[in-house]
């Protein structure tokens, strides 16, 4: 419970001389805790190239990189590919999890489809992605479409595994009490399995994101024309410009710093307590 | 005479990859509105033999019939309470008693009232809203209990319900079972590794001995009702159900060390 | 105590991982072989006649390893880290890496020359630069040989690309995806590294453009220049001596008989690849370009000049970087 709790509901008591300050101290140590390795990271880096022992080509020193990354947000609209990017990223990661989920629920019941299918799925899983790119191209065209049927098929396959691992762990005994109170087929899916697999799927949805972003990333770089990181990055490397992939590789750690730390972490805790996980032990 | 709520006959289990305790043939009946309890040690079968009568396990051997229509399933006038309470911990206590109706497409004004009585009964109208990882041990097990009589059944089988629950819940818990059997008269089966629980409740006790399980003795208990749990004759019955009990965990011994013995030679 | 042993473990892997890339930088000595980079590309046709007879026999003494790569940075990359000692590549690469990197690279000769063409998709109406307002251009990518050449187009007609304020958008399609990107009208024209503009052409999924084709070889802009690292080059004078020899007599061979060109390429292509070009699109692509040692005068001062204008530069390309220093 405790842990829980632990990083915001200190500041209702202020009477005290002493619990704010105590309170700031809490705070101060709570991003030291999270931030601590971020800024070794940073402090060696800048070490390395402020000594002059690497050279700057191989090495770009921080303030550069952030120097290239403003002018990179200032001249070529870098917010307009991010915004592109994450948009894609959220609309083929909604996909695929919805298609994957769905897949795993309707044939993880039966073992006659899950042994026909999963196989396969897990398969596929070991082949890049990004393989299936001129395929999709084919089908959906040179064009965003393609980089976002790729992105949702990434997601698809870890979303898929992901449901028909967690059914495997779903309670016994839950499972026959709902029976017991006549629960069957299609209700049985929407009411019981389903959510009995929520907190395991939270799990999944993490894997998904990623393997959402590797899969966009590397459609990008190919289908270019529209705005996006990828094709940024892309840029970048193709001009040799390692201090442009540096920066485009800074914005994609910081966006997933943040949306581990604003949406699924918190996700997965109120799942957690929700689904009793933490109050039970 | 009236057709029996429910007829257990020559039911058998052998080990199989499951964890069930083995259980030899084994033949008893329930009256209508009776309250009977399966009482040993852990591994006599006791809980493979609910299982069966709840369709959940199927029995190798022998039949079973609910109602006078033989199990294939679970449901069918038949609910269950589970000894860990299997509340779905993603629903509100009301949504947990409600499901079954859903299940059973119970039309929504119907079941809003069902469940307001079960909740009633139980006592736990006062929580409808709250998730089951807010409750205490004792109040999941009631919400459990609801869940299943909110469903109207003819036969309740309870599976060691209370065995998680602290001494004093068990008893107040034991209580209020009596009381809402009283109210609603299901017939019962309830499984238990409790003997004064068992004596306490039931109007017939099977006491069954592991190794391999099979019912060793049946106790009829006719002390009226409402009863209380320090009734002498109580205690008297549970001594005399402990004594067999021992006996019988002597003669299993006694059977090991002579199979020991045979096989040594 | 167990965070504080924890963190000096922390920081003793970030410090390992630092004296890493830091010892990678080391090095310097004579070597005990040429590692040459290189395409399998028409364009590259000297350097693999070249590594089929002369090359093969090693450069003062030095046994030759080829190394093939896809794209041009890559083998920058490979030069600047330290595991190529020299390569054939395009010069857009190689004056990126130079306004990058300064004197790292030592352009050694000339290759090739030409080896580049504009084809439309019909109907498009491009016969001129000028027609190019409002279309989209393909180019393999960013910085390379075939967009930097666009780039001095436009400006000679007073025309930007859309990255800079322009009217001509400029898309980088890789070549296997030229085709459908026409097909699918995703671009109006390609300005297309050979073969792919004959094969385009060839395929009937677009049309030469003479008339632009004209103007880029003015410029006589190279297709394919031959560089070696700085240092390799000043540790093994009589080796890299060895390989510009070896690359004259490879590009002379190429210029007298463009059909062995065609018959090596394929041969090496379907060594990799288990594939070949047709040899009609390979004989037409080679009369588009020529073998040569030279490097016209001002050509590679145009791409740095391409390169300023379109913001892929790091910094001023010194002078002496742009003519051929074999010795």
């Amino acid at each position: 419970m405790s842990t829980a709790a632990g990083d915001g509901t200190g500041g209702g008591t202020g009477e005290r001389p002493g619990t704010a300050a105590r309170a700031a101290g809490a705070v101060a140590m709570d991003l030291f805790r999270k931030s601590w390795f971020v800024i070794l990271i940073l402090v060696v880096w800048w070490l390395i190239s402020a000594t002059g022992l690497v050279d700057p080509y191989k090495l770009p020193a921080p303030g550069d990189v952030l120097s290239t990354l403003g002018t990179l947000f200032t001249e070529r609209a870098l917010l307009d590919d991010l915004g592109a990017t994450l948009l894609r990223l959220v609309e083929g990661w909604a996909i695929g999890v919805v298609a994957g989920v769905l897949l795993g629920i309707l044939t993880g019941g039966s073992r006659f489809l899950e042994d026909g299918i999963r196989p396969v799925i897990a398969g596929l899983q070991a082949v890049p992605t990004i393989a299936f790119l001129p395929l999709a191209i084919l089908w959906f065209g040179f064009n965003g479409t393609a980089v976002l049927a790729i992105t949702a098929f990434g997601t698809f396959k870890p979303m898929a595994l992901a449901t028909y691992g967690a059914m495997h762990q779903i309670s016994p005994t839950l499972m026959m009490a709902g029976k017991a109170l006549g629960a069957r087929g299609l209700f049985m899916q929407r009411t019981l399995i389903f959510p009995a697999i929520v907190p395991a799927l939270v799990t999944g949805l993490k894997m998904g994101w990623s393997f959402a972003w590797r899969a966009l990333m590397a459609a990008e770089i190919v289908v270019t024309g529209a705005a996006g990181l990828g094709g940024v990055l892309e840029l970048g490397r193709e001009i040799g410009a390692i201090d442009v992939v540096m920066a485009v590789i800074l914005v994609i750690l910081v966006v997933g710093i943040v949306t581990e730390q604003l949406f699924f972490t918190r996700l997965e805790r109120w799942v957690n307590q929700r689904w009793g996980l933490v109050g039970a032990r | 005479m009236e057709q029996p709520a429910l007829r257990v006959i020559d039911a058998c289990k052998t080990y199989d990859r499951s964890d069930h305790a083995a259980l030899l043939p084994t033949s008893f009946e329930v009256a209508r509105g009776e309250f009977v309890s399966l009482v040993g040690p852990s591994g006599c079968g006791k809980s493979t033999l609910l299982g069966m009568i709840a369709g959940l396990l199927t029995p190798d051997a022998g039949t079973i019939e609910a109602l006078g229509r033989p199990v294939t399933g679970p449901g069918d006038g038949r609910a269950i309470v589970f000894q860990d309470a299997a509340l779905f911990p993603w629903l509100t206590v009301l949504h947990n008693v409600e499901y079954g109706l859903r299940a059973h497409k119970v039309p929504k004004a119907e079941r809003r009232e069902r469940v307001e009585d079960a909740l009633r009964l139980v006592h736990l109208d006062h929580v409808a809203d709250k998730y089951p990882y807010e409750l205490s041990g004792g109040m999941r097990q009631r919400a459990s209990i609801a869940r299943a009589l909110v469903m109207r059944p003819e036969i309740l089988l309870m599976d060691e319900p209370f065995s998680a629950l602290d001494a004093q819940t068990r008893t107040i818990l034991s209580d209020e079972l009596q009381r809402i059997w009283l109210e609603t008269r299901p017939a019962v089966v309830f499984v238990t590794h409790n003997l004064i629980e068992a004596a306490f409740l039931s109007d017939t006790v099977h006491l069954l001995s592991s190794g391999p399980g099979r019912i060793v003795k049946t106790y009829d208990i006719d002390i009226p009702r409402p009863r209380d749990e320090a009734d002498p004759a109580l205690l008297e019955l549970r001594h005399d159900m402990l004594d067999r009990l021992r006996a019988e965990v002597d003669d299993a011994a006694e059977r090991r060390a002579q199979v020991a013995e045979v096989s040594a030679l | 105590m167990r965070a504080r042993r924890s963190l000096a473990a922390a920081v003793a892997a970030v410090v390992a991982v630092a004296a890493m890339l830091v010892a990678g930088c080391g090095g310097g000595g004579p070597a005990d072989s040429v590692r040459l980079g290189l395409f399998l590309n028409v364009t590259h046709g000297p350097a693999l006649i070249g590594l089929h007879q002369e090359l093969a026999k090693g450069l003062a003494g030095l046994p030759v390893e080829e190394q093939v790569f896809a794209s041009g940075p890559e083998e920058v990359s490979a030069l600047l880290g330290g595991s190529l000692d020299a390569g054939y590549l395009g010069p857009g690469p190689y004056v990126l890496a130079e306004s990058r990197a300064p004197g790292r690279l030592r352009l050694l000769a000339g290759v090739v020359t030409g080896g580049q063409a504009m084809v439309a998709r019909e109907g498009s109406g491009i016969r001129t630069v000028a027609d190019l307002a409002g279309k989209r251009v393909a180019v393999p990518s960013h910085g390379n040989t075939q967009d930097l050449t666009l780039r001095l187009l436009l400006e000679e007609s007073g025309l930007r690309a859309s990255d800079q304020g322009g009217e001509v958008e400029v898309v980088p399609v890789k070549n296997p995806a030229l085709g459908e990107a026409l097909k699918q009208d995703v671009v109006d024209a390609v300005l297309a590294p050979a073969p792919y503009g004959e094969k385009l052409i060839g395929e009937g999924i677009a049309v030469p453009v003479p008339g632009i084709d004209r103007q880029i070889a003015r410029w006589r802009i190279p297709a394919t220049i031959l560089v070696a690292t700085e240092e390799f080059a000043r540790a093994n004078p009589e080796a890299t001596a060895a390989l510009v020899q070896a690359n004259a007599t490879a590009v002379e061979r190429a210029r007298r008989d463009r059909s062995a060109v065609a018959r090596r390429f394929n041969e090496r292509l379907s060594e990799s690849t288990g594939k070949e070009i047709d040899e009609g699109v390979l004989l037409a692509s080679l009369r588009a370009m020529e073998p040569t040692t030279e490097i016209a005068p001002g050509a590679m001062a145009r791409l740095v000049r391409a390169a300023e204008i379109s913001g892929y530069s790091g910094g001023p390309v010194a002078p002496a970087a742009l003519g051929p220093r074999p010795g």
